[in-house]
C-alpha cells in the first residue's frame, strides 16, 4: 500500500479546483493512504474539510506570509517524512516554484504536467505534452519517492463527501536560512490592459455575424470572463467595426491560443491561415456549411446573439466553482 | 560580479514534430537557442553593458550540436562558455540527473553571484532542472521574472503568479529565470560572430567536474503525436442549451477553461 | 576522364567535378549559418512589417535600414581589416544577399550598395579615395550608386555619351551628362559614374552628392522594386577634384565589368532566395486551400509545380554555393600573394569566372521567374491580388532579368566568351573531346553514375558544337559569334551542364557525408536532369541544323545530336517523390 501526498491550495477557505482533481488522482489509486499538505492563513479549516476526499492525515502550517520558496519546501520535506511516497501537486505557480527543490532534497525524481496518470508507486506511467503540445510522451518510474504536477483541467474532480476527520499534524513554520529567503515587497494587480492575441491563451473572435460595431458588445462579456483577447475577421475591419490590430488571419496577426472561439466567421482560408493551429476552436455560427466547420473542434449552428451571452454564463459558472 | 546563463539547445517553435523510430525526429528541424534561455542571456549582457556586471558565462548540458548555441551566445555578448556532455545523457526523462550534472559543473564554476536561466524549455516543458539544481547548491530563486534589478547584494524582481504578479527580493547569489517581457533579445551583429569565434568555449566530461550520472528517475516508454482533427463536433439542441452543454465539454472534454 | 582543377573558369567543360572539393550549403561554417540567423532575424523584425512603408518608397526608412544592415555588419564582409571592414570571405558576403531577398526592392538597394557600389572603390580605387570612403562605405555612414546606364546606352554600356574633361588648372575633372535609372539614387551620398575622357576613354570617377553642378532626378514609378529608389542624375559642370578618379583613364570599361562579374553572382543568389520563399508560401497557401473538398496540395497538377520548382532552386542553389566557392578560393589565391597585387589577382580571379557568374545571373533569374510565376499560379485568384505577398514577390522579380546585364547580353557573355578562350586555345576541345562520354565512370558518383553520363554527354554535346562553330570561324571564336541564336542555344546547354552537375555533385556528397537530406537531394537532381534534356536536345538539334546547312560535317553533327537524345526516364514518378517531400516539410528550404 502506498503513501499518497498531496499539497493542497487553497485561498484560505476554499481549495483550488487544481487541488480537487489532484486528489481525485490519489483518491483513484487502489488501496492508497491518502494524506495531504496544507500550508497558508486558514490551514487547519482547510485540513477539516479534506476528510470528505478521502484524506486520513493532514499535514498543516499555519503560515501567515505570502509564498516563499523556502517555507513550501521545508514544510513539504516534512510532511513527505523518509519513507516511500508519491508526492502529487497540482502546476501552478507554487508548484512549480517549490517542487523541483523539494526533489532535490528528498533526492527523489519528479516529473512536471502531467495530463494523464497511471500505475502505482514503483510502477508509474504519466502522460505529458512536449514541443507545445505537437507531442506527447509517456514515462515510467519505479523510484519509491516521487514527485509530480498535474496540469490543471487535465484531470476530474472528484465527487466529495462522507469520510471521517483527518488526523491533524501540525507542523511548525520551517526556519528558512537568511542566505535563502526571499521576501515579497509588493503584490501588484492583473494588468487591465487588452491582452495581445499573439500571446493570448484564449480568443474570442468577431466576424461580419455580429452585425455591427456594438455587435462586438456582445461578445464583451464573454471575452471579460475568459480574460481572452479580442480578435475578428478582416470583413468586420474593413466594415470599420473594429480596428484593424484585432485582425486575425492571412493579412492580420497568426495566432495559435490554447482556445479560439469564431462567432460569425465563415472561415475563410485568409482567416484560417491565421488561427488553424490554436488548440481548441470553437465555432458560433447559423450556417452549418460555413468552412469554419472543418476545422473546428466543436460548433453550434444557431445565431451568435442567443448563444453568446448563455454561454457567457455557463462560463461564468464554471470559473466560480 | 559574474553572471552565469544556463542554456538550452532547442527546436524552433515552428518545427514540425515527427515521431521517427520512437524517437522525435530532428530531421531538417533548425535549432536554436531555447527562447525563455534568450531572453536570460539578453538580461545578462544588458546588466554587463550597464555596469553591473564584469563578465558573463553561458553553460549548457548538450551534445556536441549544442555548441552552436553557445556559439550564439557568445555572440550576442557572453564571454565564456562551457558545455557539459556524456553520451549517458541522451535518454529522455533525466532531469533529475541533469540537475546534479548542472550543479555540479556550477560548483566547479564558482565564484559567481547571479544565476540566469529560461524559465522553460519549449521542447521538454519541464521546468525543473536548474531549479533543482539551484536547491542543491543552496542559494534562493525567483522565477518566471518580467523585470530585474541587481544591486546591492541583492535581486529584485517582478515575477508572475497564477493570477497576479510580485515584486520579490533574494539576497545574492541566486537564481532567477527569465519569463518573455523581460526584454527583446539582440540578434549578434556580423562583427561579434567572428569575436565569438576566439571566446573560449570549453567542454567538461562529467570527470571533469566530478559527477557521476546515476539512473534517471524516469524512462520514456511511449511517443505519439495528438490525434488529427476530424471536423466539429456540433452541439445540438436550442441556443442556450447548446451553449451551456459547449461550456461544459470545453471544461470537461477539451479542458481548455 | 580527368576531374577539373577549381580555379580555372569555364573548367567545367573539360572535365568532372571533383566532388568533395565542391562548396555546398551544407558546408556553411557556424559563423556563415549564424550570419543567416542574424539577418533573417533582422528581415523578420525590421523589414518585412515595414513593407507597406518601404513600398511607398520611403526614402528616410530604407536609409535607415540600410544604416541598421550597416551596424550589424552586412556591408563590411568585403572591405579589407585596414579600410575598417571585416575582410572576410566571398562565401559569408553572399549570405546577406541570399536572405535580404526577402525584402524585395530593399535588396536592390543593399545590392548595390555592397556589390557595384562598393566595387569599384575597394578594387579599383587608390588608397587615399579608400581611406577617405571606404570605411564610410562600409558602416553604411556613406549610401553609395553605381551610375553607369544612360538614356542611349544600357546594353551597351560603354557607349556611354557623359564626358569627363581635366580643367583648365588641371586640379578638377569637368563632368558633363545625364545618367539614367540608377538605383539609390534618391539618396546616395557616393556615386560611382562612368564617363568619356577625350571623348574615347572611358573612365570611373567618384562623385559625392553635394558637388555643385550634380543633381539628382525625380523618381522613376516603377512595375516593381518598388521600394528602391531609381532616378535619373545630371551632370552640369560638375567639378570634382582630380583624385576622384577610380583606377586609371580608359579604365573605366574593365571596372565596370569586373564589378558587374561580383553583382551577378550575388543577383543570381538573391534570385533563388527569392524563389525559395515562392516556394514556401505556395506550399503552405496548397495544403490551406481546398477545393472540391480536398487541399490543392493533393491534385496532381500542384504536385508537379511544386516538385520543378524545389529542384530547380535546389540545382540554382547547388551551382551558386560552387561558382562562390570556386570565387573565393580564386580570391583567397590573390590575397595570398599580398600587398598591391593581392587586388590585381583579386581582379584576375573576377575575370577569370565570368563565364560562371554569368551562368549564375541567367539561371537564377530564371529559376526565379518560373518559381514566382507557379507560385501565382498556385494561388489562383487570390495571388493576383495586391494584399498578397506573392504578388509583390511576382513584380519584383522581373527586373532580375533585365538588370545587371540583361539574360540576352549575358548569354551572349557566357557563349561568347567560351568561344572566344577556345578559339585561343585556352580550352582545349580536342583533348576533352577524345574521352567517350560515360567512361570510367566510378562509384565515385554513387547512386546517380547515370546522371554523371548525362552531364557528361551534354558536356560532349557542348563541346562538338564549340568545336564546330571554331572551325567554321576558322579558328577565330569570334566570328560565328554574331549568330546570336546560336550563341543563345549553346549558352543554355552550358547553363545546363553547369547547373546539373552542380546539383549532382552536392547529392553525391550528401550521401557520402551521411546527411538526412541525401535521399531528397538526390530525388531533385534526377528531377532536374529529366527537366534539362528536353531542352538539351532541341538547342543541340537546332544550332547543328544551323551550322551543317552552313557546311558542318555531317557525322559530327548526327553524333552530337544522338548524345543529346535525353535518357529515358519516369519523370512523373520523380516528381511525385519530390512533390511529396517537399509538402512534408510545409516548403521548408533544406538550409538550417
Ligand atoms: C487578399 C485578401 C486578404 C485577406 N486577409 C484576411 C485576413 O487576414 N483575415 C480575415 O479574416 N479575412 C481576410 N480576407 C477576407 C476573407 O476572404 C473573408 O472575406 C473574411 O474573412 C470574411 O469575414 P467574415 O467571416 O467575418 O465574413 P463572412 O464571410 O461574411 O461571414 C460571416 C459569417 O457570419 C455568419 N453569421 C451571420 N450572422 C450571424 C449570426 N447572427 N449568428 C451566427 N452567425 C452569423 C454567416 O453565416 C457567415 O458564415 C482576405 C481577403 C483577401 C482577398
Ligand atoms: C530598376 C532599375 C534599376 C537600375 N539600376 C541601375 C544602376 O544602379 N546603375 C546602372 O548603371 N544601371 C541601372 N539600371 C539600368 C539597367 O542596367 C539597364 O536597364 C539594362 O542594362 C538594360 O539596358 P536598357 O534598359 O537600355 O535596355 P536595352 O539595352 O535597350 O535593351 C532592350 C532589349 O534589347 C536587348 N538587347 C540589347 N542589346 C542587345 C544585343 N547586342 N543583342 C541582343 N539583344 C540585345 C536587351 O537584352 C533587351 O531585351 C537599372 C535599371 C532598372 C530598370
Amino acid at each position: 500500500m502506498s503513501r499518497v501526498l498531496v499539497y493542497v491550495e487553497h485561498d484560505g477557505e476554499a481549495i483550488r479546483k487544481g487541488s480537487r482533481q489532484a486528489l481525485g488522482v490519489a483518491a483513484s489509486i487502489g488501496g492508497a493512504q491518502v494524506e495531504a499538505l496544507v500550508i497558508g492563513k486558514g490551514a487547519a479549516g482547510v485540513a477539516a474539510k479534506l476528510g470528505a476526499y478521502g484524506v486520513t492525515k493532514v499535514h498543516a502550517v499555519e503560515y501567515d506570509g505570502a509564498y516563499a520558496t523556502g517555507v513550501w519546501t521545508g514544510a513539504a520535506q516534512s510532511a513527505a517524512g523518509d519513507g516511500d511516497c508519491l508526492i502529487l501537486a497540482s502546476h501552478t505557480s507554487f508548484a512549480r516554484d517549490f517542487a523541483p527543490r523539494l526533489g532535490a532534497r528528498l533526492s527523489c525524481p519528479q516529473v512536471s504536467d502531467i495530463v494523464e496518470l497511471s500505475g502505482d508507486l514503483g510502477g508509474i506511467e504519466v502522460k505529458r505534452p512536449i514541443f507545445a503540445g505537437k507531442a506527447f510522451e509517456t514515462l515510467k518510474s519505479e523510484a519509491g519517492r516521487l514527485i509530480v504536477t498535474l496540469r490543471p483541467n487535465a484531470f476530474a474532480e472528484p465527487e466529495a463527501g462522507g469520510g471521517g476527520a483527518p488526523e491533524i499534524n501540525e507542523i511548525a513554520v520551517p526556519e528558512v536560512p537568511a542566505a535563502l529567503q526571499t521576501t515579497v515587497i509588493e503584490v501588484l494587480k492583473p494588468d487591465t490592459e487588452e491582452i495581445d492575441l499573439t500571446e493570448a491563451d484564449v480568443i474570442v473572435s468577431g466576424g461580419i455575424g455580429v452585425g455591427g460595431p456594438e455587435g462586438f458588445d456582445t461578445l464583451r462579456p464573454l471575452q471579460k470572463t475568459l480574460g481572452a483577447a479580442l480578435g475578428s475577421s478582416r470583413a468586420a475591419v474593413l466594415a470599420g467595426w473594429i480596428s484593424p490590430d484585432h485582425q486575425v488571419g492571412q493579412t492580420g496577426k497568426t495566432v495559435s491560443p490554447q482556445l479560439y472561439i469564431a462567432c460569425g466567421i465563415s472561415g475563410a482560408i485568409q482567416h484560417r491561415a491565421g488561427m488553424s493551429s490554436s488548440k481548441c476552436i470553437v465555432a458560433i455560427n447559423k450556417d452549418p456549411q460555413a468552412p469554419i466547420f472543418e476545422i473546428a473542434d466543436y460548433g453550434i449552428v444557431a445565431d451568435l446573439f442567443k448563444v453568446v451571452p448563455a454561454f457567457n454564463e455557463a462560463i461564468a459558472k464554471i470559473k466560480a466553482s | 560580479m559574474k553572471i552565469v546563463v544556463t542554456i538550452k539547445q532547442t527546436f524552433t517553435t515552428e518545427a514540425k514534430i515527427a515521431v521517427d523510430g520512437g524517437a522525435i525526429s530532428d530531421k531538417g528541424i533548425k535549432q536554436i537557442v531555447n527562447p525563455y534561455d534568450e531572453f536570460a542571456v539578453e538580461q545578462a549582457i544588458k546588466i554587463k553593458e550597464s555596469g553591473g556586471a564584469e563578465e558573463v558565462v553561458v553553460l549548457t548540458i548538450g551534445p556536441e550540436r549544442a555548441g552552436e548555441a553557445l556559439r550564439q551566445c557568445l555572440a550576442m555578448g557572453a564571454d565564456a562558455a562551457f558545455r557539459v556532455w556524456d553520451d549517458s545523457l541522451a535518454a529522455p526523462g533525466a532531469w533529475d540527473v541533469y540537475a546534479t550534472v548542472l550543479a555540479g559543473a556550477l560548483e566547479k564554476m564558482k565564484p559567481w553571484e547571479l544565476l540566469l536561466a529560461g524559465w522553460v524549455a519549449v521542447d521538454d516543458n519541464a521546468a525543473i532542472v536548474v531549479q533543482r539544481a539551484a536547491e542543491t547548491l543552496g542559494i534562493p530563486q525567483v522565477l518566471v521574472v518580467n523585470k530585474l534589478d541587481v544591486g546591492d547584494g541583492k535581486v529584485t524582481a517582478v515575477r508572475e503568479m497564477d493570477g497576479y504578479r510580485e515584486v520579490v527580493e533574494a539576497p545574492l547569489p541566486a537564481l532567477v529565470t527569465a519569463d518573455k517581457a523581460l526584454n527583446t533579445p539582440r540578434y549578434p551583429t556580423l562583427p561579434n560572430i567572428m569575436k565569438a569565434k576566439r571566446k573560449p568555449l570549453t567542454v567538461w566530461t562529467l570527470e571533469d567536474i566530478g559527477v557521476t550520472a546515476g539512473s534517471a528517475g524516469f524512462t520514456r516508454t511511449g511517443l505519439a503525436l495528438p490525434p488529427a482533427k476530424t471536423g466539429a463536433k456540433i452541439v445540438e439542441g436550442e441556443p442556450e442549451e447548446a451553449a451551456v452543454a459547449l461550456a461544459d465539454l470545453l471544461h470537461t472534454e477539451a479542458k481548455v477553461i | 576522364m580527368a576531374t577539373v582543377t577549381t580555379n580555372r573558369g569555364a573548367g567545367f567543360l573539360l572535365g568532372r567535378l571533383d566532388v568533395e572539393q565542391q562548396m555546398t550549403p551544407e558546408k556553411l561554417t557556424a559563423e556563415q549559418r549564424m550570419l543567416r540567423d542574424t539577418v533573417r532575424k533582422f528581415v523578420d523584425a525590421e523589414i518585412l512589417p515595414r513593407m507597406d512603408e518601404l513600398e511607398t518608397l520611403d526614402i528616410g526608412l530604407a536609409r535607415e535600414l540600410l544604416q541598421k544592415t550597416g551596424e550589424l555588419g552586412l556591408c563590411m564582409i568585403d572591405v579589407p581589416e585596414e579600410y575598417e571592414g571585416l575582410g572576410l570571405d566571398f562565401v559569408s558576403s553572399i549570405q546577406g544577399s541570399e536572405i535580404l531577398s526577402l525584402g524585395g526592392g530593399f535588396l536592390t538597394a543593399f545590392s548595390v550598395q555592397t556589390g557595384i557600389g562598393l566595387m569599384p572603390m575597394l578594387y579599383f580605387g587608390s588608397d587615399e579615395l579608400k581611406r577617405k570612403f571606404l570605411p564610410g562605405m562600409a558602416s553604411v555612414e556613406l549610401v553609395s550608386a553605381y551610375a553607369l546606364t544612360e538614356a542611349g546606352s544600357g546594353s551597351d554600356a560603354l557607349g556611354a555619351k557623359t564626358t569627363a574633361d581635366l580643367s583648365e588648372d588641371g586640379e578638377s575633372w569637368v563632368l558633363n551628362g545625364t545618367k539614367q535609372f540608377i538605383t539609390n539614387g534618391g539618396f546616395a551620398d557616393v556615386f560611382t559614374v562612368f564617363a568619356q575622357v577625350d571623348g574615347r576613354q572611358f573612365t570611373a570617377f567618384l562623385v559625392e552628392r553635394d558637388t555643385p553642378g550634380f543633381t539628382v532626378g525625380p523618381e522613376e514609378h516603377k512595375l516593381g522594386i518598388k521600394s528602391s529608389s531609381t532616378t535619373s542624375l545630371s551632370f552640369e559642370d560638375c567639378r570634382i577634384p582630380k583624385g576622384n578618379i577610380i583606377g586609371e583613364v580608359g579604365q573605366g570599361g574593365k571596372i565596370a565589368v569586373n564589378v558587374l562579374n561580383l553583382g551577378r553572382l550575388k543577383l543570381g543568389i538573391s534570385a533563388i532566395g527569392s524563389a525559395k520563399e515562392a516556394l514556401e508560401v505556395s506550399v503552405r497557401y496548397a495544403l490551406e486551400r481546398k477545393q472540391f473538398g480536398r487541399a490543392i496540395a493533393e491534385f496532381g497538377m500542384i504536385r508537379e509545380k511544386i516538385a520543378e520548382m524545389a529542384s530547380r532552386i535546389y540545382a540554382g542553389e547547388s551551382s551558386m554555393l560552387r561558382t562562390s566557392g570556386n570565387v573565393q578560393e580564386a580570391m583567397h589565391a590573390g590575397d595570398e600573394a599580398g600587398g598591391a597585387s593581392a587586388n590585381s589577382a583579386m581582379r584576375t580571379a573576377l575575370r577569370e569566372f565570368n563565364v560562371e557568374c554569368a551562368l549564375e545571373k541567367v539561371h537564377g533569374s530564371e529559376v526565379q521567374a518560373y518559381c514566382v510565376d507557379e507560385a501565382i499560379q498556385i494561388h489562383g485568384g487570390y495571388g493576383f491580388i495586391e494584399e498578397y505577398k506573392v504578388a509583390r514577390t511576382y513584380r519584383d522579380a522581373r527586373i532580375s532579368r533585365i538588370y545587371e546585364g540583361t539574360n540576352e547580353i549575358n548569354r551572349m557573355q557566357i557563349a561568347g566568351d567560351v568561344l572566344k578562350r577556345a578559339g585561343k586555345g585556352a580550352l582545349d576541345m580536342d583533348a576533352a573531346l577524345s574521352e567517350a562520354p560515360g567512361s570510367e565512370i566510378s562509384d565515385q558518383f554513387g547512386a546517380l553514375c547515370d546522371i554523371a553520363e548525362q552531364v557528361d554527354r551534354t558536356r560532349a554535346v557542348a563541346r562538338g558544337i564549340i568545336k564546330m562553330i571554331v572551325e567554321q570561324s576558322g579558328g577565330e571564336g569570334a566570328k560565328r559569334g554574331g549568330d546570336q541564336e546560336l550563341l543563345q542555344r549553346l549558352a543554355d546547354i552550358i547553363i545546363a551542364i553547369y547547373a546539373l552537375e552542380s546539383a549532382m555533385g552536392r547529392a553525391v556528397q550528401a550521401r557520402r557525408a551521411g546527411d538526412t537530406n541525401a535521399d531528397e537531394f538526390e530525388a531533385m537532381t534526377r528531377v532536374y536532369a529529366a527537366g534539362v534534356a528536353p531542352g538539351v536536345r532541341r538547342n543541340a538539334r537546332e544550332t547543328v541544323a544551323l551550322l551543317t546547312a552552313d557546311g558542318a560535317d555531317e557525322a559530327a553533327a548526327s553524333e552530337i545530336a544522338a548524345l543529346a537524345e535525353p535518357p529515358a526516364v519516369n519523370a512523373i514518378a520523380l516528381r511525385r517523390v519530390v512533390a511529396e517531400a517537399i509538402i512534408e516539410r510545409e516548403g521548408r528550404w533544406f538550409d538550417c
